[in-house]
């Protein structure tokens, strides 16, 4: 009878604490997702750079995390992937986490203007909108049933990067799996080629730029999101960000090379990204262009990125992804520029279409080669010092940037392949050099309470006064 | 025999017409009035340059100073120009683009356009409103030249009160009007008047459209500060609001109350020809029909670009019709817009144009509590053809805008036809505007966080407070002062240095500093101890 009593007493606890938690309608329609698999997008663009990927089934982070496979339990160990990544990885500890919190409920707020009442439920968690980046895969995202296993709240998690595991799951411990090149392994088994780095950029940049389906537009950003600059190699190097794998694939000029490949596959990602915008009947797309060229106050003496070519006024576009793409690839991309003069007139979409296609084609084909260059020689002749050196020295006979992107850009750059000199050559190791990677940053750093440039620290003249500093210490 | 002399005169250039006129003028002008002395006396103005076809030198003949001329003053002051010369910064309007500033502007326009030739000084489309045009009122914008445009004398006479003589040299309204008998000129109504080309600034709503065609804009008389010029350096227009631009321009005129010649009239007289009631507050109404009429012309302004060829033909709207500050702010964290929330589409550019004065004066002539309804709905709607896109869909704002524009003419003019300010009227009108300044954060929300609002709501109440309340001034002017440490109060320093100084430019720097330091709720506070102070218990 006591036990009768006790496991009824639990029993309606349980159902007591269940109805409690059971989530409450919000206010507002949640956004219904469609039916798109979340990495068509990605698979789409994988064609450009040589992969015919199909659209397989998600299995969830669960079934990647026996402590026989991935599981180990030793932070960045091998074995151990899915432990570092639970543990430490902001994709995991952050992503989904943060839609619990005051900015995100804000944003929704926003988007669908909810008065700021605590007894209004505001959801961020569960709208697809934020899930297509904040966790792997929305629950009826697409039309192949989503099994038990995935939980949104796993976040960023194995398959979001690693592609889905409905076909590789089983067959990449066996032995035969070692004799499959990456391009196989993707083609047949659905696994991402992440060791190729242009595919990687293109993969990160699914949702740290943006693309069809996942979009961090005006809207988006005016109703509370930071807004999105993505850089490779600052994210790669990131204090925050936990690898749980090492660049096997590559030798002591990785960081270089990521740099390189980084700065085409953004500018890329970014520039399909705009023709995704292009066909909404809200172009022109205010996110396309240079933030701070609008969001800057009108108090005199402040550096108003005004550049004296640029039509006084204008929209300045591509002031993140391209300023040093021509750097980059060692080549000149013809179509940058008259692209970039023709984004001064957006709504002109035919001739804007025709320049951005060729220019997505130029870029496309200098990254198929310089990845093949990585591939072949990171490892057995890597760049060298001098060759590391002409590129800083590249960057240093540039005039002045024109805006806080371009220069932001410039000292991420120099310090990629700074970066790379010293793994080459450990002797460079300069303290005073990181000395002026570090005035660099505090000219750069927003102040305290600030989301753009200080106008009191910032400005093009004097970043390139900071920048050319490193002439003194770098060459000879 | 005077005035066969005068006619005998004509349309004159300068110096060898004024000559004649001092010589053969009875009174004791003396040399002082010969134009090498006018000159010397007002150095800003370049009587020498003027063109053949411009008729200054005529209102300059008679409206020059106060001397012994025996003729009446009843009515005009005829001592206008001196207060022109030395106080108004409409003689300087041209004289301001060879100042640095100006120089800035066509090194700025000249680069970015890559037209090393460029000059801001001979471009049309700043002489349309820094200068006179001389030419002919229907030739459009796109076919006028700058020979049309006459820059020896600023904004002359004739762009305010119209073309004095006909283009042909003849008829006009430069003779008929100088003959005070009672069957002559005062006689005629304005609209008869105005068939002789003088145009009514005694009517507030036509005065209103007059001032607003340069001070907000107007596209046929291709008067329109862009958004290039701007960036540029041209200083960002300050909200018009009239009753405070006409007194501090300043007035070389008298309110109706002060002049004699109206107390002689019949009432239905003085009120048909010269818009006069001895009932109705002058101060009241320019405030109210300004309030309807500037905006209207903004809007109207509005609906014209979308019209515009190459806004048809595919360009965005330019961006001076949207809110300065919606774009340009720091991005700061935390966001109060962000917190504060939005009433559109989120990052949306908003459109330019505070209606905080006029939904006060619409409140205040709004009997049956319809006419707001009908105003947001009329927002509302254009509101949403601008969330379409960024920048708006201008097949969708030209038709809301030109809703707007109607509703103006058609309900909110006539609704304010009807009203006589009278005293208790004018009292009401007023707290009704300190009310809308204490509501301030929560008006706020229907318009961009525009500290324009503020300043233009504070000059408003300021000025008639002192000009029909200068008897309670004890109860207002302190708490004015207060409002005026955080809402600019008067609009321009009383004194104006010398044209080639670039009067304007040293104010930009204090009125920016201001604008970014604002906060509504202070404003709020402000107008809070306005009312408290000034409301009769």
């Amino acid at each position: 009878m006591k036990l009768l009593r006790c496991v009824a007493i639990v029993a309606l606890t349980g159902l007591a604490v269940g109805l409690a938690r059971s989530p409450a309608a919000p206010a507002y329609t949640v956004h219904t997702p469609g039916n798109v698999h979340p990495h068509q997008p990605l698979l789409n663009s994988a064609e450009s750079l040589g992969y015919q990927i199909p659209a397989f089934k998600f299995q969830g982070a669960s079934s990647c995390s026996a402590s026989g496979c991935h599981n180990g339990g030793i932070k960045q160990a091998e074995r151990s992937e899915f432990s570092t990544w639970a543990g430490y990885d902001p994709h995991k500890q952050k992503a989904y986490q943060v839609l619990f919190n005051e900015q995100s409920k804000r944003i929704v707020r926003n988007l669908n203007k909810i008065p700021n009442n605590p007894d209004v439920l505001v959801l961020a968690h569960r709208e697809t909108l934020c899930l297509k980046c904040h966790s792997t895969c929305v629950p009826g995202a697409f039309q192949s049933p989503v099994p038990l296993q995935v939980e949104i709240s796993d976040a960023v998690a194995c398959e979001a990067c690693h592609g889905a595991a409905e076909k590789y799951k089983t067959v990449h411990y066996l032995d035969e799996w070692k004799s499959l090149d990456r391009k196989q392994k993707a083609e047949q088994y659905g696994l991402f080629p992440t060791k190729d780095l242009a595919f990687r950029v293109r993969m990160c940049g699914s949702c740290h730029i943006g693309q069809e389906g996942s979009d961090v537009n005006h809207t988006l950003i005016a109703a509370g999101h930071p807004a999105l600059r993505f850089e490779y190699t600052s994210h790669h190097f990131h204090p925050e960000m936990t690898r749980h794998w090492t660049e096997k694939n590559y030798g002591p000029d990785f960081d270089a090379r990521a740099w390189e490949i980084g700065q085409l596959s953004s500018a890329r990602t970014a520039l399909e990204l705009m023709l995704t915008r292009m066909k909404s009947p809200e172009w022109p797309e205010l996110a396309e262009f240079n933030c701070f060229s609008c969001h800057h106050d009108l108090q005199p003496g402040g550096w108003k990125n005004a550049l004296p070519a640029q039509q006084a006024g204008s929209f300045r576009w591509g002031t993140w992804y391209d300023p040093l793409v021509d750097v980059a690839g060692g080549v000149k991309f013809t179509a940058l520029e008259p692209l970039t003069e023709q984004m001064k007139k957006p709504l002109a979409k035919d001739k804007i279409l025709v320049l951005a296609r060729e220019l997505l084609k130029q870029l496309d084909t200098r990254l198929i080669q310089l990845q093949c260059e990585a591939d072949r020689d990171s490892r057995t002749t890597p760049y060298t010092e001098d060759q590391l050196i002409a590129k800083v020295k590249t960057l240093l006979q540039m005039s002045a940037p024109e805006t806080w992107d371009g220069a932001t850009q410039r000292y991420l750059a120099a310090s990629s392949i700074y970066h790379s000199v010293t793994e080459i050559n450990p002797a460079r190791k300069d303290a005073d050099l990181q000395k002026r990677f570090t005035d660099m940053a505090d000219v750069l750093r927003f102040p305290i309470g600030y989301n753009s440039p200080s106008r009191d620290r910032f400005t093009p003249d004097e970043f390139q006064k900071t920048f050319s500093l490193l002439r003194q210490r770098l060459i000879p | 025999m005077r005035s066969s002399m005068l006619k005998g005169i004509g349309v004159m250039g300068g110096f060898f017409a004024l000559a004649i006129l001092v010589s053969v003028m009875s009174s004791p002008v003396g040399a002082q009035d010969d134009p090498d002395s006018i000159e010397k006396q007002f150095p800003d103005l370049k009587l020498k340059q003027l063109k053949k076809n411009s008729n200054f030198v005529n209102c300059l003949s008679c409206h020059q100073k106060l001397n012994v001329d025996p003729r009446p003053r009843d009515l005009v002051l005829l001592n206008e120009f001196p207060t022109w010369f030395e106080k108004d910064y409409h003689l300087c309007a041209f004289q301001v683009l060879e100042t640095p500033l100006g120089k800035q502007m066509t090194e700025i326009i000249a680069r970015a356009r890559k037209n090393p030739a460029y000059n801001v000084t001979t471009d049309k489309a700043c002489l349309a409103c820094h200068s006179t045009y001389l030419g002919d009122d229907s030739v459009a914008f796109k076919d006028r030249t700058k020979a049309d445009y006459d820059t020896a004398a600023g904004v002359q006479c004739e762009v305010c009160h119209g073309r004095s003589a006909a283009l042909d040299g003849k008829g006009g309204w430069i003779q008929v009007h100088q003959n005070p008998a009672e069957d002559g000129w005062r006689s005629k109504s304005p609209a008869d008047k105005y068939k002789l080309g003088q145009i009514d600034l005694r009517d507030p709503a036509i005065r209103a459209e007059k001032c607003a065609s340069c001070h907000v804009g107007n596209l046929r008389e291709g008067k329109l500060v862009t958004h290039e010029m701007y960036a540029a350096g041209h200083p960002p227009l300050p909200a018009f609001e009239l009753l405070t631009f006409s007194t501090e321009e300043p007035m070389h005129w008298r309110y109706p109350e002060a002049v004699p010649y109206y107390k002689k009239l019949d009432a239905q007289v003085a009120k048909d020809l010269f818009h006069f009631d001895a009932n109705d507050s002058a101060e009241a109404r320019l405030l109210a029909v300004g309030a309807v009429v500037t905006f209207r012309e903004n809007i109207k302004l509005l609906a014209a670009a979308c019209a515009h060829d190459d806004v048809q033909s595919g360009q965005l709207l330019d961006f001076t019709f949207f809110d300065c500050y919606a774009c340009h702010h720091d991005l700061v964290i935390p966001s109060r817009r962000q917190e504060f929330g939005y009433v559109g589409v989120p990052g949306r550019p908003v459109l330019r144009g505070t209606t905080t004065l006029l939904r006060a004066v619409t409140e205040d002539v709004d009997t049956q509590g319809t006419l707001i309804d009908q105003l947001d709905q009329k927002l509302m709607a254009l509101r949403k053809a601008l969330d379409v896109r960024a920048f708006g869909d201008p097949a969708q704002v030209g038709v809301a805008a030109n809703a707007i524009v109607k509703w103006c003419d058609d309900v909110a003019l006539v609704e304010l036809n009807k009203k006589t300010y009278d005293k208790e009227a004018t009292y009401k009108l007023a707290l009704r505007l300190i009310q809308a300044g204490k509501s301030l954060p929560e008006r706020m929300k229907l318009d961009p966080f525009d500290p324009e609002a503020a300043r233009q709501l504070a000059s408003a109440v300021n000025r008639l407070l002192e000009d029909d309340f200068a008897s309670e001034a004890d109860k207002f002017r302190d708490a004015m002062a207060e409002i005026g440490k955080v809402a600019k109060v008067n609009i321009r320093p009383k004194e104006r240095a010398a044209c080639s100084t670039g009067p304007v430019v040293a104010s930009i720097a204090e009125r920016n500093k201001l604008l970014y330091a604002f906060d509504p709720r202070e404003v709020a506070t402000g107008f809070d101890k306005l009312l408290g102070a000034f409301q009769r218990k």
